[in-house]
């Protein structure tokens, strides 16, 4: 069976059946959040921007929001027929910019660190365990994860590719 | 063996000799020269738009496939310029021209910069709609601001040869002493990408508001009064956070936090901000996936 590939864009929650390559660039403060039942082989990833959404937050992008992301991929790999105890979860992106002009840091504009807090607290929510996570810095990360090997890959810039798990 | 990079090493090369390393340098065609030019001009009218750009067959092609996207969502096919105008108007048209008469050279694979193809394009156009977005709320000029946001990062262009096999020792000394990645240009080049762009829009002639919104975009307070460096500063810091065509620098830099305050907003509306410049973008790669 071929490998069918996907380039994930941002506020994208999806979920694909059979052997897959699926891929995220330049992952900078989002997240890029990462399951696979390989008992079932089915894979997930949604890519997402902000921590919460807001008062004035439409229906629009559900996968722009980690309230909202995290829950609309669970529910789309278990229609899809993936079982919660067989999946396993792994997290990359959160990255932020150097402090501000003047030295100091506001943290309403860490969106990395947020991000990866509500991400964290989501995921306990919910119950899952997460396997491994690359966050924080100053870079963009390039992921991919493929079915065939399970490997959960991130490249930068600075460091190369590196395999940061092993999903199956 | 990649060379080394360490601050010790400020070759300081003059801008023309960065310039002349870099074949096929990019070049405003004449047609969106006069587009710009006009754009200053209160008295221009449509006709002379479609005039102006109509000079240029390859981009006037442009200018209608992209009037014809689902972006503008025209009721019928759009067949000349004179149409285009009519439908669109006269403002939305010159900024059209402007993303037809730059996409071939945007297009461009970065390899220096860790950009693929198209990825500048993405990431300019970004930009241009995340400035015309700030600069309405900030009250400000949004075509301008587009057109300034377009451009911003053309001294890539240049300097991608420059850097070429380099940027990843770059990015280690820029992590290593806190440097943000335009000081980390500037110890490596004697020159940040902002300053080789604001040079090439002064040698295209174009407007000095637009040539010092390139040069101080990551730099912002440093253009005194000007309002379109921190409409472009914020707007890059979108783009780069989201991912927007973002390169092998990052997140790099320092967030320049006047530049909230002079666009009429503050830290708690960035959220929404963000939120507002994803919905802009993903609606904008219509426009630009045409390209």
């Amino acid at each position: 069976m071929s490998t069918n590939q996907f380039n994930v864009g941002i506020t994208e929650v999806r979920v694909v059946k059979g052997p897959t390559l699926l891929e995220c660039h330049g992952v900078g403060s989002c997240i890029a959040l990462f399951a696979y039942d390989s008992v079932n082989t089915l894979s997930g990833v949604a890519y997402i921007v902000l921590p919460k959404r807001l008062a004035s937050s439409t229906d629009a992008y559900q996968g722009l929001f980690v309230d909202s992301a995290v829950e609309l991929l669970l529910k789309k790999l278990l229609d899809a027929g993936a079982s919660q105890e067989s999946l396993k979860w792994a997290y990359v992106g959160a990255a932020e910019f150097l402090k501000l002009t003047n030295g100091t840091q506001l943290p309403a504009l860490e969106i990395g660190r947020r991000n990866a807090e509500a991400i964290e607290a989501e995921l306990e929510r919910l119950g899952i365990e997460i396997t491994a996570k690359d966050i924080g810095g100053t870079i963009g990360r390039d992921v991919s994860f493929c079915t065939s090997d399970a490997e959960l890959k991130v490249r930068t810039v600075h460091e190369g590719e590196k395999t940061l798990c092993n999903l199956q | 063996m990649q060379p080394a990079v360490t601050p010790s090493d400020r070759p300081r090369l003059p801008i023309q000799a960065i310039l002349r390393q870099t074949q096929d340098l990019p070049v405003l065609p004449g047609a969106i020269m006069r587009v710009i030019q006009l754009t200053g001009n209160s008295d221009a009218t449509s006709r002379a738009v479609a005039e102006a750009i109509g000079m240029d067959q390859a981009v006037t092609a442009k200018v209608l496939r992209l009037a014809n996207s689902s972006f503008y969502g025209l009721p019928r096919k759009v067949t000349s310029l004179q149409e285009a105008v009519i439908l669109l108007g006269f403002r939305t048209v010159r900024l059209i021209a402007m993303v037809a008469g730059t996409s071939t050279w945007m297009s461009r694979p970065l390899k220096g910069y860790d950009l693929p193809p198209r990825q500048l394009m993405r990431h300019s156009m970004g930009l241009a709609l995340g400035c015309q977005m700030i600069a309405r709320i900030g009250q400000f000029d949004p075509d301008e601001a587009f057109v300034a946001g377009l451009l911003a990062d053309i001294g890539k262009i240049a300097i991608d040869k420059c850097i070429d096999g380099k940027i990843s020792l770059m990015m280690q000394l820029g992590i290593k002493a806190g440097m943000t990645f335009e000081d980390v240009e500037r110890t490596v080049l004697g020159h940040t990408h902002s300053e080789i762009g604001a040079h090439m829009a002064e040698n295209w002639n174009l407007p000095q508001e637009i040539v010092e919104g390139i040069k101080w975009h990551h730099d912002p307070t440093s253009a005194g009064e000007a309002w379109l460096p921190h409409v472009i500063h914020l707007a890059d810091v979108l783009a780069m956070m989201t991912g927007f065509g973002i390169g092998g620098d990052g997140l790099q830099y320092k967030l320049c936090e006047d530049s909230l305050e002079i666009c009429r907003l503050s830290a708690e509306d960035f959220d929404g901000l963000i939120e507002q410049f994803v919905g802009a973008v993903l609606h904008g790669e219509s426009l630009f996936d045409g390209m």
